[in-house]
């Protein structure tokens, strides 16, 4: 099953992005999913950190055709071609604190405990966050370089990011949960940085993918969203409305259930993750698609043998 | 003064008697007609058994073992009957003699479906003591005037008010309450409390059966079982414990899954009010015409449960939540008002299976069918599929107009 | 006449003669603070970022002017090694350039680099060397450089730092700070000098022959930011024979990254607001209680 798949490579993925450096493996520091570059050991950086490093000073207009300038242009290039050959599949199979907020799921659902859910409404209220504080994870540097802004805003959101402190706890480093009180900025900051773990890590438990609603790197991905190989897409004249799609999605998503003209249902929110693409009984309505071959396609005969046959609470 | 009303009594009871003998007569009549058929294998014969405990419902509590709630429709979510230890049963009934019985003092464009239903709950096998509770979804005008009608028969009663706009978060939210509601009168009907673990069993007993039940259907797409017998074969859903049942299509499945397909370039797709046995007029018609029903959507046969009720959160608000929503949008009964997809369904079996005539059979009276086929013809004529609309009654006596057009429109598809 | 003419002259002589010997005493009998020493030191000037990715840092020679003067000392020369080599390490000469009266060198990088940088001279006896240690992080394309080797470099006093526990970052406040002094004699004392606050104090040699100290905690680095620095140099004076061997260091700080940390308020932060969170989440998340008919 598909969603079993996803979960393999989940985990394995988690093992390498967390201590893939200590055998070597360095992927670069344009990598589209939150490996963590405060883990020791992780196998790359975080865009997000090379974006908010990077671009305040590249913006030094003699030196922007400089070597510094290219540099900026290169990460941004590969980080572009990583998001063309897999798009969301970063967010649904790869990134490690994805998996984290999985794990956080599962254990709530082998407890029974019902997900809290959002109102439509409150949902699309909650929408704009991530392009706000994408706004303000660009403009800081900025600030900081030309807008005289203390140099303690630098890398801004990876220090309120939860998987600052969070992550490198799987490498056995507590640091990032100390209050540091050298002085106002810094302490305003890690108490910040320890509020919003806490309440990741209970939104996750209570809500799947709780972070991934807020979480900057979704337009960054999105953004290519048009050049991108992979083609998430619905066939709206077979579709029969039945909204099992709309359930099934961790981040509620209501474009591919309620789509009745387009062919392209990559909305902003969407991790690829499938589980529509698994759930929907009508055949070849909900298609993924890598250039011209098919990943995965939704069928009545997928949905009759994966779903329910023998389930019990245990599992 | 007495005497008359008691003559008056006495003259009802015997017309109920032979009311009901008559309609015990047509089931007889109508199994045996399906036995004579060409295509008949022995292990269609439980089907057929099956179908007399339509008027007995005594035998068929006794039979499943569980009190038993009568349903109309299918919005109720089946498998929280199951559940809850109850058997539920569709009350619809096909019988032209017991519609008669009551046509005489009913509206004459009233749902004959319903009027077969009152006609059906005068007789004396199916006393009230037979079903525990019934659940009136409101669909259409017709079900939710008939608690009124026939009052001294439905016994506890529960409404479930079925918000007609399914596709706003206030209609599923709306719809979730009333299965929560739902939940509750059967929890104090039945004295028990639904546990997570019964709701999740039963939801894997009907997943069970829904596969099996769609092989069937795979079968029928590839012509080597006639509509006709899926049509009865559904009709039995409910009738017996599910899980019986699934096992007894197995065995259907399993005999003829290595016969070949036969050859018909006059496939049609059936679309429209529930057919329900005996009433099997329109589709032993089609096939004297030359045609066969290949595919349809009717809620009295491929459509008789949904199925496919995935759900992510397993918790019981999340299954309940999952049966609520899986009945209430998949359903694509012409009671609501945002079914404008519905017709994606015909167009896509249509398409995939080669189909290019779909016959739209509505009943005399059945207003959300009569209305919903203008726009379906419309749509389906645009997208270069024959239509044809047949409104019918339960009545024998315009079987021969309805089979001259039939052939009419069986040569277009050739 | 010519008596009193000559007890004037010889008069004047002796008096002059005294004058400059009491100048001179008086001169080198208060030079506790940089300016009244006369040693040489380093001073970290402006680091630039180059568009090759390259990066520069100006260092300057300072020493108080009154007392020594640049343009006399002899031999005045630089050169640095690769702190990062490991057994014989290879020195490489320095240009020392002026500017406006001011003697600075420029080191260069285009990776990463631990420069240890010496500055020699002499003078009327008087041996100097100031030292300094930094990293330079660089990320630029790589040039092949012109290195001008030192054949034989010379066995100087000198100040050894002990960089064991942090390879590559630079000291902080709050460290511990351990010194040596290599030479063939030990030093009595050493002394610790911070240039902006001119401050000094001495520092004595443990048991073992070696100096250490923990520079205190800065106001002005911990606001400022990471990058703020303090300069601290420490000064070493040996004597032998009739040569002075003045040494300094020039130690580059910044600011603590863990000295201000509170683990435990910050876990005891992190549980009280789950807590919090979870009453909010289970009391006032919606929920389908269903109570009527």
């Amino acid at each position: 099953m598909v969603d079993n798949l996803r979960l393999l490579i989940q985990n394995f993925m988690f093992v390498l992005w967390t201590y893939g450096g200590r055998i070597g493996l360095n992927f670069g520091y344009s990598i589209p999913c939150f490996s963590c570059p405060y883990v020791p050991g992780c196998a790359g950086h975080c865009y997000l950190m090379t974006l908010q490093g990077q671009w305040g000073f590249a913006f030094y207009f003699p030196e922007l055709l400089s070597y510094k300038g290219f540099k900026v242009v290169l990460y941004f290039l590969i980080f572009i071609l990583l998001t063309m050959l897999l798009s969301k599949l970063w967010c649904g199979w790869i990134c490690p604190f994805g998996t984290l907020q999985e794990w956080l799921a599962k254990l709530r659902k082998k407890l029974g405990i019902r997900e809290t859910e959002f109102s439509w409404k409150t949902r699309e209220r909650l929408k704009p966050v991530k392009y706000i504080l994408l706004a303000l994870l660009i403009i800081t540097p900025l600030l900081i370089t030309f807008g005289g802004l203390h140099r303690d805003f630098y890398l801004f959101f990876c220090q309120i990011c939860p998987g600052k402190p969070i992550m490198p706890l799987f490498a056995g480093q507590t640091r990032n949960f100390a209050l540091d009180f050298t002085n106002t900025i810094t302490l305003t900051f890690s108490v910040l940085s320890i509020i919003i773990a806490a309440g990741t890590l209970l939104g996750s438990f209570f809500k799947d993918r709780f972070f991934c609603m807020f979480c900057p790197m979704l337009p960054l991905i999105q953004m290519s969203k048009k050049i991108s190989f992979i083609r998430f897409e619905k066939s709206v004249h077979t579709c029969s409305g039945c909204g099992n799609c709309q359930r099934m999605c961790p981040v509620d998503i209501k474009d591919v259930h309620l789509e009745k003209t387009e062919k392209d249902v990559m909305s902003e929110d969407c991790m690829l993750c499938m589980r529509c693409s698994e759930a929907c009984p009508e055949d070849n309505t909900v298609t993924v698609n890598f250039l011209k071959y098919k990943l995965f396609s939704s069928s009545r005969k997928y949905v009759a043998e994966n779903y329910q046959q023998g389930k019990s609470l245990n599992e | 003064m007495n005497k008359i009303v008691q003559k008056d009594e006495e003259r009802r009871l015997r017309q109920r008697a032979k009311a009901y003998e008559k309609t015990c007569e047509e089931y007889s009549y109508e199994i045996s007609v399906l036995q004579a058929r060409t295509d008949y294998i022995a292990e269609f014969d439980y089907f057929l058994d099956l179908l007399t405990l339509l008027l007995h419902p005594a035998k068929l509590k006794e039979k499943v073992g569980r009190p038993l709630i009568g349903l109309f429709c299918i919005q109720a979510p089946l498998e929280l009957f199951h559940a809850l230890g109850v058997h539920p049963v569709k009350l619809c009934s096909g019988s032209y003699a017991a519609q008669r019985l009551s046509a005489a003092y009913l509206p004459a464009l009233m749902c004959p479906m319903l009027k077969s239903y009152i006609g059906s709950s005068e007789f004396a096998a199916s006393t009230s003591t037979c079903y525990d509770a019934t659940i009136v979804p409101t669909t259409c005008d017709w079900v939710v005037k008939v608690p009124e009608i026939a009052k001294e028969t439905i016994t506890n009663l529960h409404y479930l008010e079925l918000p007609h706009v399914k596709q706003n978060e206030k209609g599923v939210r709306r719809w979730l309450e009333e299965i929560y509601a739902l939940k509750l009168f059967l929890e104090q009907t039945t004295g028990t409390k639904l546990k997570r673990q019964d709701l999740m069993n039963s939801m894997n007993t009907f997943m069970r059966g829904w596969k099996i039940f769609q092989e069937l259907i795979e079968l029928k797409r590839k012509n080597i079982i006639s509509g006709v017998w899926v049509t009865v074969i559904a009709n039995t859903f409910m009738l017996d414990d599910i899980t019986s049942w699934a096992k007894k299509i197995e065995l259907v499945v399993k005999k003829l899954q290595s016969k070949q397909p036969a050859a018909n370039p006059r496939k049609i797709f059936l679309a429209g009010s529930p057919i329900i046995f005996p009433n099997l007029k329109l589709l032993q018609l089609i096939e004297q015409a030359g045609m066969t029903v290949c595919a349809d959507d009717l809620c009295s046969s491929e459509r008789i449960f949904p199925g496919a009720t995935v759900y992510d959160d397993p918790s019981e608000h999340g299954l309940l939540k999952a049966l609520a929503e899986r009945y209430h949008q998949a359903c694509i009964c012409p009671t609501f008002a945002d079914n404008e997809r519905r017709i994606n369904t015909i167009l896509r079996i249509t398409e995939s299976n080669n189909i290019t005539g779909v016959i739209f059979h509505v009943l005399k009276g059945c207003h959300p069918y009569d209305i919903e086929s203008l726009t379906i013809e419309a749509t389906l004529r645009a997208n270069g599929r024959k239509f044809l609309k047949i409104e019918t009654d339960y009545v024998k006596e315009d079987s021969q107009n309805i089979l001259t057009r039939l052939e009419a429109f069986a040569q277009t598809l050739a | 006449m010519l008596l009193y003419k000559k007890y004037c002259v010889s008069g004047l002589t002796l008096a002059c003669v005294t004058l400059l010997i009491l100048l001179f005493f008086q001169a080198s009998a208060e030079c506790r603070s940089p300016e009244d020493s006369a040693f040489l030191w380093l001073e970290y000037g402006a680091k630039k970022d180059e568009t090759d990715g390259s990066v520069t840092q100006t260092i300057y020679i300072t020493t108080t002017a009154a007392v020594i003067n640049l343009a006399e000392m002899k031999d005045l020369s630089a050169y640095y090694c690769d702190g990062r080599q490991t057994g014989e390490k290879q020195y490489y000469r320095i240009p020392i350039e002026q500017r406006d009266g001011r003697y600075f060198l420029r080191v260069n990088a285009a990776s990463q680099l631990l420069y240890h940088v010496f500055v020699t001279g002499s003078c009327q006896g008087e041996h100097f060397v100031a030292q300094t240690i930094f990293p330079l992080y660089a990320d630029g394309i790589d040039r092949k450089r012109d290195q001008d080797l030192l054949e034989n470099p010379k066995d100087l006093p000198a100040i050894e730092l002990n960089l064991a526990g942090n390879p590559y970052r630079t000291l902080t406040t709050g460290q511990a700070i351990q010194l040596r002094y290599k030479s063939g004699q030990a030093v009595r004392e050493m002394q610790i000098m911070d240039l902006r606050n001119k401050t000094s104090a001495i520092i004595l040699p443990d048991a073992a022959g070696g100096f250490s100290f923990t520079p205190s905690h800065d106001k002005r680095l911990d606001n400022g930011g990471y990058n703020e620095y303090k300069e601290i140099i420490v000064y070493a004076e040996e004597v032998i024979g009739n040569e002075i061997y003045k040494t300094s260091m020039n130690l580059l700080l910044r600011r603590s990254l863990t000295a201000h940390n509170n683990l435990a308020q910050g876990v005891l932060l992190f549980f009280s607001v789950m807590a919090v969170s979870i009453a909010i989440v289970l009391f006032r998340r919606r929920s389908f209680r269903y109570n009527g008919r």
